[in-house]
């Protein structure tokens, strides 16, 4: 548990990286477009497809920091409502459920991004691989995140009832 | 199969778990069910609905919003509403509103809104003897500004999601958001009189037009950004890279308090702010496929037909159901649900696209001010610090007045569409 703790701080601490890194493509990316179509009479062909494609990093990277973070929010209304003892399971049965998608959404991604190997972007001519490799990332960081929160509400919810 | 699909994604939202995740699982559960589909479909359409042009003016204008703040804009913002509304009774309350209205011209969040005026403000008013419920709940109210006036993040993803043009969008929210403002103002001084609040001592011209001065690159911000829009110079996204490099600017340049150590925590907070709207808008895409393929805005329309097929009753009827979802739900998750439905059937029953859009993202982000929960009101009990009972008591009266205003803008279409249709002739 204190590994895979670490673990994921070290993971998170490379994701908050990501997002700087892509969140600054962005910034820099789309005023030049601006600035090149304008001024320089000249649109860059290739500043769309880079803004875009850092986009969804920033997305996936950011939503994994997020939910670390719990900014990532649904309903809670419902189990709140709960008893503690139900609310502790429909929690658990979230976490498994959201630990299914997660997998699932990670099989597929890695699946599309092998797919794109080969397939070039029309654009920045590089491998559609690099931004369809962003969501199995992601989902990959989401998953292990999942798993760490939901042990910890285990073991805090073990020892909540030991303590009464 | 449509049962099971709506069964799943109410069953996932009462699991607690992130909305994002009921909208990609339950368009799971329907593919799985299906048997004839590839999951593969999930990814792409997830891909798809995040690798937009469009989209990328979010992530800006948040950066943009966030790099103002951090410059130091909101000091010089508030000095100057305080000089220039001060002296009226309920001056401080007036200049919270006029404070909120112009960080709403920055800003596309309500939340964000909020948080920079109300830290200021609402310690003000309180030293100056107001109630904190009054305080609280007017700054709550007034920050819902923050999303209808001009940058919108919510008119952005509705305009993505329902096809509608953004710029279209941006300049409907102007009148409504203005009304919302001086609705809230006139409460503010009938409050005041009533209380008797302070008045503060008038400026004097000279002082306002410093505070002015000081004021202007905030003053300035949303004729850069809305100038380019309508001038056909910039796109949305174009007008937002703008922003942000005006807000670099004027923070590092004209107000010096923007520090370059600071700008990877500042693009942190701004990724992560995107990030988590993103993700729904995502994966919403599949959902939005599923309700497409099985046209759901068809069957609720017949259902509907039932019972009314006046446009007049489908719009109030779209109303009382959104003030309930934006209960539970937070805008743009709200959003990325009800877009994909609503739009289509506005489209059919001859409803303007654009009005739609508007009723629909002003009705949602009230969704953050309707008590017992909501992003806003979470956010001004911390500034605060007053509980969220005390505060849930004070918003009833200007949230009344607010939905009284969305009612106006949904039964009165030209305070919506009228500026559209002069500024941008032809969309």
């Amino acid at each position: 548990m204190a590994r895979l703790n670490r673990f994921n701080t070290l993971l998170a601490r490379i994701a908050e990286q990501a997002v700087i890194l892509f969140m600054g493509i962005i910034a820099l990316v789309i005023p030049y477009e601006v600035f090149g179509r304008y001024v320089l009479g000249d649109m860059p062909m290739w500043s769309g497809e880079a803004a875009t494609y850092s986009l969804v990093w920033v997305s996936m990277m950011g939503a994994a920091v997020g939910l670390r973070k719990g900014v990532q929010v649904g309903i809670g209304l419902v189990y709140e409502k709960l008893p503690p003892q139900w609310a502790a399971k429909v929690r658990l049965l979230g976490a498994v459920v959201m630990l299914l998608f997660l997998s699932v959404m990670i099989f597929f991604g890695l699946q599309q991004t092998v797919d794109n190997w080969r397939q070039i972007s029309p654009a920045l001519g590089i491998p559609m691989a690099a931004p369809y490799l962003a969501l199995p990332t992601g989902f990959i960081l989401m998953w292990l995140f999942t798993l760490e929160q939901t042990l910890a509400a285990l073991s805090g919810a073990a020892r909540g009832k030991s303590g009464c | 199969m449509l049962t099971l699909f709506l069964l799943v994604f109410v069953g996932l939202l009462a699991l607690g778990i992130p909305v994002s995740v009921a909208l990609g699982g339950s368009a799971m559960a329907y593919i799985i069910a299906d048997g004839g589909l590839s999951l593969t479909l999930l990814v792409q359409t997830t891909f798809a609905g995040m690798a937009s042009f469009p989209l990328l003016a979010v992530p800006l204008f948040m950066l943009a919003g966030n790099l103002m703040n951090e410059g130091g804009i909101t000091g010089d913002l508030v000095r100057f509403a305080r000089l220039s509304m001060g002296h009226i009774s309920g001056g401080l309350g007036l200049a919270t509103i006029l404070a909120t209205a112009i960080f709403a011209a920055i800003s596309g969040s309500a939340v964000a809104t909020a948080v920079a005026i109300g830290a200021v403000m609402i310690p003000a008013m309180r030293s100056a003897g107001y109630d904190d419920e009054v305080s609280a709940s007017v700054t709550a109210a007034a920050s819902c500004m923050g999303p209808v006036i001009p940058p919108s993040i919510p008119f952005i993803l509705y305009g993505v999601i329902a096809n509608v043009s953004i710029s279209a969008l941006f300049l409907a929210g102007v009148i409504p958001g203005l009304m919302l403002g001086l609705v809230l103002m006139g409460y503010m001084v009938m409050v005041a009189r009533r209380r008797g609040y302070p008045r503060e001592a008038k400026a004097s011209g000279r002082e306002i037009a410093v505070g002015g001065l000081r004021a202007l690159p905030a003053l300035l911000m949303p004729i850069v950004i809305m100038g380019g829009i309508l001038g056909g110079i910039f796109t949305p996204t174009e007008a937002a890279g703008i922003a942000v490099v005006y807000a670099f600017v004027v923070g590092m340049f004209f107000y010096r308090r923007l520090r370059l150590s600071r700008l990877p925590s500042v693009l942190l907070a701004s990724g992560v702010e995107t990030a988590v709207v993103m993700l729904l808008l995502g994966l919403s895409e599949p959902f939005a496929w599923v309700v497409a393929v099985e046209q759901i805005p068809l069957r609720i329309m017949e259902t509907l037909a039932q019972v009314s097929t006046s446009s007049w009753v489908f719009l109030l009827l779209v109303n009382l159901a959104l003030l309930l979802i934006g209960i539970p739900l937070e805008t743009a998750p709200a959003l990325t649900i009800v877009a994909p439905v609503l739009a289509p059937m506005a489209l059919k029953m001859g409803i303007d696209p654009v009005h739609l859009g508007v009723v629909v993202c002003f009705n949602l982000v009230l969704g953050l001010i309707t008590p017992p929960v909501g992003a806003v009101l979470f956010s001004i009990c911390g500034i605060a610090g007053i509980s969220l009972e005390r505060l849930s008591r004070g918003i009833w009266t200007p949230f009344l007045l607010a939905v009284a205003v969305l009612l106006a803008v949904t039964f009165v279409p030209a305070l919506s569409t009228w500026l559209p249709s002069v500024l941008l002739p032809g969309k």
